[in-house]
């Protein structure tokens, strides 16, 4: 066997994956050949170095707290299993257009609230427009949703920092919000790039589950395209 | 009447899961590399399998059957994630694609992070944190927890030649980061 062969082997010799011949004749190239014998050891140091990890340690009170909601998340999915008709007429979405006209148009100004409409306890997409004049990397986007209301797969979390692009023209954002109580309120939508930002609010209102709003009145009253310049 | 059956109830699934609490955790705190998304991936374990508590009660062996749904689990959050509302979409121009929806690249995390005085372990975390999802998990659970190949082959459904790519793949990334910030 030589080196490039015993290269091929190395990670199925570390795997004990080898049969008797091959593990054989690669541990007799190895003895006599330096470099592999090497790349062994280091191998072996990633494996054990692996291994030496600290275990991490889980809060004390995770356990209660995610047995508790297990049990609680089933019975509320249930729930909402049996009113399936009523999901899908809150399907319709709520479409928020915010144009915003990056190039210098940037100003520290608060800008005027769009209006959303969601029902209490269940989710709702919420779609946010946001148009750029230019193709803009880097752009830091921070997300504050008000007390009472959570984004769907960030439940807890009162802000979201990312990072990403802006392309020019219409960029979407859609954003699964979910009420948990009836107050409301606005949504912080914070775009950043470089030394320049903008801030936008988006005032949620929360209505009863039992008693939507019709779609086409929410649809019409949150379509209207906004722009900022 | 009721209420005491659904306590029973609560109470059986909880023993039978609360032991493999702290082995959960620690595998899902690899999978994902954080406190938050790992806490996250058990909470949606428990809640997933809440309403199938009857099949776990018949499950023999229950850790290889956990580890089954979790890595399920982790690559649907991963793929839920990619569609995810916190990612910006670019609408396309309508005779651009038929695809409307054009998601952008994630960043790619900073190699500055990477530098610097940290100890051994933490520079292997934040080293694995750079691996694919695959790479993570087929590392985690072979090279961490101890699970054999054609056993992995069996649970995660996935052809032993992909598993041996994915793993080696991995080792050598692993081997090339740490490498390049003078940890090996
Ligand atoms: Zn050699």
């Amino acid at each position: 066997m030589d080196c490039r062969i015993t290269n091929h082997y190395m990670e199925d010799y570390l795997d004990d994956m080898l049969d008797d011949a091959t593990r054989g004749r690669f541990q007799e190239h190895v003895e006599r050949c330096p470099d592999c014998r090497n790349r062994l050891a280091r191998g072996r140091e990633l494996k054990n170095a692996l291994n030496a990890l600290p275990e991490p340690i889980l809060d004390p009170d995770f356990a209660a707290r995610a047995f508790k909601h297990a049990a609680a998340a089933h019975t509320w999915r249930r729930r909402i299993d049996t009113s399936k008709m009523m999901r899908i007429a809150a399907s319709i979405l709520v479409i928020v257009a915010l144009g915003i006209v990056l190039k210098g148009g940037w100003g520290p100004g608060q800008l005027e609230s769009p209006k959303a409409f969601v029902q209490l306890n269940q989710p709702e997409d919420v779609q946010l427009v946001f148009y750029s004049e230019e193709n803009l990397e880097n752009v830091t986007f921070r997300l504050e949703p008000p007390d009472g209301i959570e984004l769907v797969g960030f439940e807890n979390q009162r802000e979201i920092v990312w990072q990403g692009n802006l392309a020019r023209g219409d960029n979407l954002l859609v954003l699964p919000v979910i009420a948990r109580n009836r107050e409301g309120g606005s949504l912080v939508a914070e775009i950043r790039h470089g030394s320049r930002n903008k801030q936008f609010r988006l005032q949620l209102k929360v209505q009863q589950a039992d008693h939507p709003h019709p779609g086409a009145d929410r649809f019409d009253s949150s379509v209207a395209p906004m722009r900022f310049i | 009447m009721k209420d005491f059956n659904q306590d029973q109830v609560e109470t059986h699934f909880e023993k039978l899961l609360r032991p493999q609490l702290t082995w959960l955790y620690r595998i899902s705190y690899r999978f994902t590399g954080n406190k938050a998304d790992a806490e996250d991936l058990v909470q949606d374990l428990l809640v997933k399998l809440y309403p199938r508590r009857d099949e776990l009660d018949s499950v023999a062996n229950l850790r290889p059957w956990l580890v089954r749904v979790l890595y399920r689990l982790f690559l649907d959050n991963e793929r839920r994630q990619k569609r995810s509302p916190l990612r910006l979409l670019k609408r396309r121009p309508k005779d651009d694609a038929e695809d409307p929806l054009e998601q952008f690249p994630a960043s790619d995390p900073d190699p500055e992070q990477y530098t610097g005085g940290r100890i051994l372990s933490e520079r292997i975390e934040q080293a694995l944190n750079m691996l694919c999802r695959d790479h993570r998990a087929i590392i985690t659970l072979h090279d961490m927890e101890g699970y054999r190949l054609s056993e992995l082959e069996t649970l995660l459904e996935v052809p032993l030649g992909t598993l041996k790519s994915r793993l080696h793949r991995g080792r050598a990334t692993l081997r090339k980061i740490l490498e390049k910030d003078g940890t090996f």
